[in-house]
């Protein structure tokens, strides 16, 4: 997978003089890349891919979809295998899978859907075993609203890197399971060490 | 006024004397005649849905900012309203489903004052032309979220209602009809039943 240094693209663009401040500033506030991780499927889980990896910015591949699935709304563990189905307002249909980070993308040159986009996520639930596959019994999570307009998942499901993750202006991270009071809590297994990731 | 009485919104008019650009605002407030807000609940459900995610009108930044339970929450300081703020203890009240419900997608029903800042969006968008609406003197489409919505005119999030569309009817019949006079029979009042056909659509 290519990639670009984001500083060396910025400057680029800012020397051609057609920067957006609005952009530049997010962009600035990912900061620098875990040096654990190289840049690829595998590296910032949790932060809006589309941002970078768009027509502006210009990092590879560019996506049109691309986000971090986390297994419950109140521990901070990715989910691996799980399965992104998305269907586009003109009714096309496109699923992808997370990798052992949770992270998951839809290259622009595979599907460039026209939005608003419906969202649902198939995860192995742990502990649960399909009798009749002998796999971890799989369920489907529903998101509650459509995607409008921004393909970064992150955009509006904030990572901000604690365990409770949502705010007032955040519904926080992608999530799997809602964890109520009182409710036998669902614990997802953490990345496997050999996992090129990290979070 | 024959038929809607004035509904007087607080409205911050834009003042653009400085030479430089548009700076600061004044606290002048206008009548204007909107939809009946005793109706609301379910045209601002329309809104909320198809307009109000946070990569769209529920944020901060747009002109026409929706709040609501599947997006953004009109801001509340919990720790201020248990020291005594009284504007924050009144908008903390209004959450019946404790604090760490309210965020986007929680379940924090859209409080009193999220549909009232709806309202407010809504109408206070276009007061004057709003005001022409819904009195019959003007159409619909010289609303600028009107024709946005039909994608008359740009609108980055495309074509949300054709027209004619149940969710078109919900918000251009509202708009349209009077607040029922207190004798006024069943039939003048506005009918729902688009909204919520409208929000029977996934």
């Amino acid at each position: 997978m290519k990639t670009h240094s984001y500083p060396a693209v910025l400057g680029a663009l800012l020397a051609l003089g057609c920067g957006n401040p609005s952009v530049d500033a997010k962009v600035e506030l990912l900061g620098e890349e875990n040096p654990a991780v190289e840049p690829g499927p595998f590296h910032r889980p949790g932060q809006p891919c589309v941002l970078c990896h768009s027509t502006y910015v210009g990092a590879n591949p560019e996506l049109s979809v691309g986000g971090t699935i986390f297994g419950t709304s109140r521990k901070r563990l990715p989910v691996e295998a799980a399965t992104v189905k998305l269907w586009d307002s003109t009714g096309d249909y496109y699923e992808t899978t997370t990798n052992c980070i949770g992270n998951f993308q839809v290259e622009k040159e595979k599907w460039d859907p026209s939005f608003p986009l419906h969202v649902e996520i198939e995860y192995p639930l742990p502990g649960e075993i399909d009798p009749k596959t002998g796999l971890p019994q799989r369920k489907v999570a529903n998101m509650g609203t459509r995607i409008s307009r921004d393909g970064s998942c992150a955009g509006c499901h904030i990572d901000n890197g604690l365990d409770i993750s949502e705010t007032q202006s955040s519904p926080g991270r992608v999530f799997c399971v809602k964890e109520t009071a009182g409710a036998t809590p669902v614990i997802f297994p953490p990345p496997a060490a050999t996992c090129a990731g990290r979070l | 006024m024959k038929r809607l009485p004035l509904v007087a919104l607080a409205l911050a008019l834009p003042s653009c004397g400085l030479p430089a650009g548009c700076s600061g605002f004044d606290d002048t407030q206008i009548a204007v005649s909107c939809g009946d807000f005793d109706a609301f609940g379910n045209v601002s459900a329309v809104f909320e849905k198809r307009c109000g995610t946070i990569d769209c009108h529920g944020s901060m930044a747009r002109p026409l900012r929706i709040y609501g339970r599947q997006g953004l929450r009109k801001p509340i300081d919990f720790n201020a309203a248990k020291t005594g703020d009284p504007i924050q203890a009144k908008l903390a009240a209004e959450v019946d489903a404790g604090a760490d419900q309210y965020y986007p997608g929680g379940d924090q029903a859209t409080t009193p004052s999220e549909l009232f800042e709806n309202y407010r969006a809504v109408c206070g968008l276009e007061p004057e032309l709003t005001t022409l609406v819904s009195q019959g003197r003007e159409q619909p489409e010289v609303l600028t979220v009107i024709r946005k919505m039909r994608l008359n005119e740009k609108h980055k999030g495309g074509k949300i209602f054709s027209k004619g569309d149940p969710g078109d009817k919900c918000i251009t019949v509202w708009l349209t009809t009077p607040k029922p006079a207190p004798t006024a029979d069943a039939g003048a009042k506005f009918d729902p039943a688009d909204c919520n056909v409208e929000l029977s659509h996934n």
